[in-house]
């Protein structure tokens, strides 16, 4: 059931991100064409100019545009299919509340990772036909850079890749399962359902940063009086980003736990 | 196979200090069509709603098939919303296969030949649609499901009347021996004469429970006739 509800929200949200997506990609080929046959701003026709400089304004407003909009539009939809009139539909399906709830979380995250992607790829597509750059100097200039940092600090590499990905995927959610948590909390009020869930937000929000700062002297404390002497320069960065990845699966667990009751028990749908 | 297919003990609901469902006790049996019926706020709406888990009770117990509302409850209750709550962006062919593919008891076949019956193009996106042809497509597919119980709040709630005998008929010529139907409306003439029962429902509780022929032969009254006598203002 659960790959039926992420298959059903996957169309829904592309209906309206994918275009977006595709637009960035065609607006990064079109600003290139521009740079491309008009390299220098200072010569030529005026219009030309102007015609480069609002291709590239509009190229960065859509990556802008994209990023922003797979964030708001997980909101929207989450509200939208759950908590609104279409509510009535989804949360009478024979399915969980938690498969429910993960049905919005996986293909948001998704869309989310694609959309920095795609500005990643408008990115080198503009970079690459823009300027005199191969596709074969960029691959040799990455790997140049990965041999380097490699020689350059004693981290392995792929390990650190590793656990910075999962850090990622982690926070991004826990921070749209905290914008679920609050929705669900505030749409459980009878009125002023939206102003609710931003309140509720704001009370999460100021929740975690006083565990944070709490949790950054604590760390502090114990690395100053527990560890002195121990060299921590190999092994830091690894306990930090390990530590970091511990701490926001918490805080999703948690915000996953407070969705899933209010959406079962607390659910009022008007 | 129980003969009681939904079953209130005790069943109360609070909303912000206020009570929507006073210690109702309640049973329904299978084979009948059922009117729900009381004015608007009397928590028609409410125990629909609890049926189906959309809201939880504030104490006492309600049971489908024996077991308290869930993921099995769900497989074996249709429930029609009192408003439009399909995604609107769907065609109507996709609206059917999304049915069909998270409800096992859904017929597809009778979806579809329901659609055409009506000349609607199964290609074109729900919020093309007239607001009757909304309400039609939302209750064919609610009807096209062989349920144990369907639930339908206030089905007929805004339409023409010739929208309401299409919905009655598509009502009745859907019901089958072994399941009910709870039709919850204050529009009592236009459902009377389909109804085999009905439950007057105010503030929260049962005023009356009986069988539509018993109160004709009884009472020698209309059941519209005596609703108006027990709801006077």
């Amino acid at each position: 059931m659960l790959g039926k509800l992420i298959k059903y929200e996957f169309k829904a949200s592309g209906r309206l991100l994918l275009p977006i997506y595709g637009a960035v990609i065609l607006m990064g080929l079109i600003s290139s064409f521009f740079v491309k046959i008009h390299p220098d701003f200072s010569l030529g026709s005026k219009l030309l100019t102007v015609a480069s400089i609002v291709s590239m304004i509009l190229f960065f407003v859509l990556i802008v545009a994209a990023i922003i909009s797979s964030y708001i539009f997980a909101i929207y939809r989450y509200k939208k299919n759950l908590l609104d009139s279409e509510g009535y539909l989804m949360n009478t399906l024979p399915v969980s509340v938690w498969q429910n709830i993960s049905g919005k979380l996986i293909p948001a995250i998704i869309y989310q990772l694609l959309s920095v992607i795609v500005a990643f790829i408008a990115g080198i597509l503009f970079f690459i036909i823009g300027s005199n750059v191969t596709v074969a100097n960029l691959f040799e200039a990455a790997e140049r850079f990965f041999e380097e940092l490699a020689k350059a600090s004693s981290i392995h590499l792929w390990l650190a890749v590793t656990e910075f990905s999962i850090l990622i995927l982690i926070s991004l959610a826990a921070s749209n399962l905290m914008v679920y948590a609050a929705l669900s909390v505030g749409h459980s009020f009878t009125t002023h359902k939206i102003l609710s869930s931003v309140c509720v937000y704001v009370i999460f929000y100021i929740a975690s940063q006083f565990i944070n700062t709490f949790l950054l002297i604590a760390a502090g404390s114990f690395f100053n009086n527990a560890l002195t002497g121990i060299n921590l320069t190999d092994s830091l960065p690894h306990m930090l980003i390990v530590g970091l990845i511990l701490l926001e699966t918490a805080y999703g667990a948690i915000y996953f736990f407070i969705s899933d009751y209010f959406m079962k028990n607390k659910l009022n749908l008007q | 196979m129980n003969e009681i297919i939904m079953q209130c003990n005790a069943l109360c609901k609070n909303y912000s200090g206020k009570q929507a469902l006073k210690n109702l006790n309640l049973s329904i049996k299978r084979g009948r069509i059922i009117g729900l019926l009381g004015p608007n706020g009397s928590g028609k709406t409410t125990l629909i709603k609890i049926a189906n888990a959309l809201l939880t009770p504030s104490s006492g117990q309600i049971l489908i098939n024996d077991k308290n509302p869930g993921i099995e409850s769900k497989r074996n209750v249709a429930y029609l919303s009192d408003c439009v709550c399909l995604p609107d962006w769907m065609k109507v062919g996709e609206l059917v296969e999304f049915f069909a593919s998270y409800y096992d008891n859904f017929v597809t076949q009778k979806a579809y030949e329901m659609i055409n019956n009506l000349n609607i193009d199964t290609n074109v996106r729900l919020k093309t649609l007239s607001k009757g042809n909304k309400e039609k497509v939302q209750l064919i597919l609610v009807m096209s499901r062989d349920a144990d119980l369907y639930l339908l709040d206030e089905p007929m709630g805004g339409v023409d009347p010739a929208t309401r005998d299409y919905i009655l008929n598509t009502i009745i010529s859907n019901y089958r021996e072994n399941s009910s139907v709870v039709i919850s409306t204050h529009l009592i003439a236009d459902v009377e004469n389909i109804l085999d029962e009905v439950i007057f429902i105010n503030n929260g509780e049962i005023v009356l429970q009986d069988m539509v022929d018993n109160i004709r032969e009884k009472q020698g009254k209309s059941v519209d006739m005596l609703f108006r006598e027990v709801f006077r203002c």
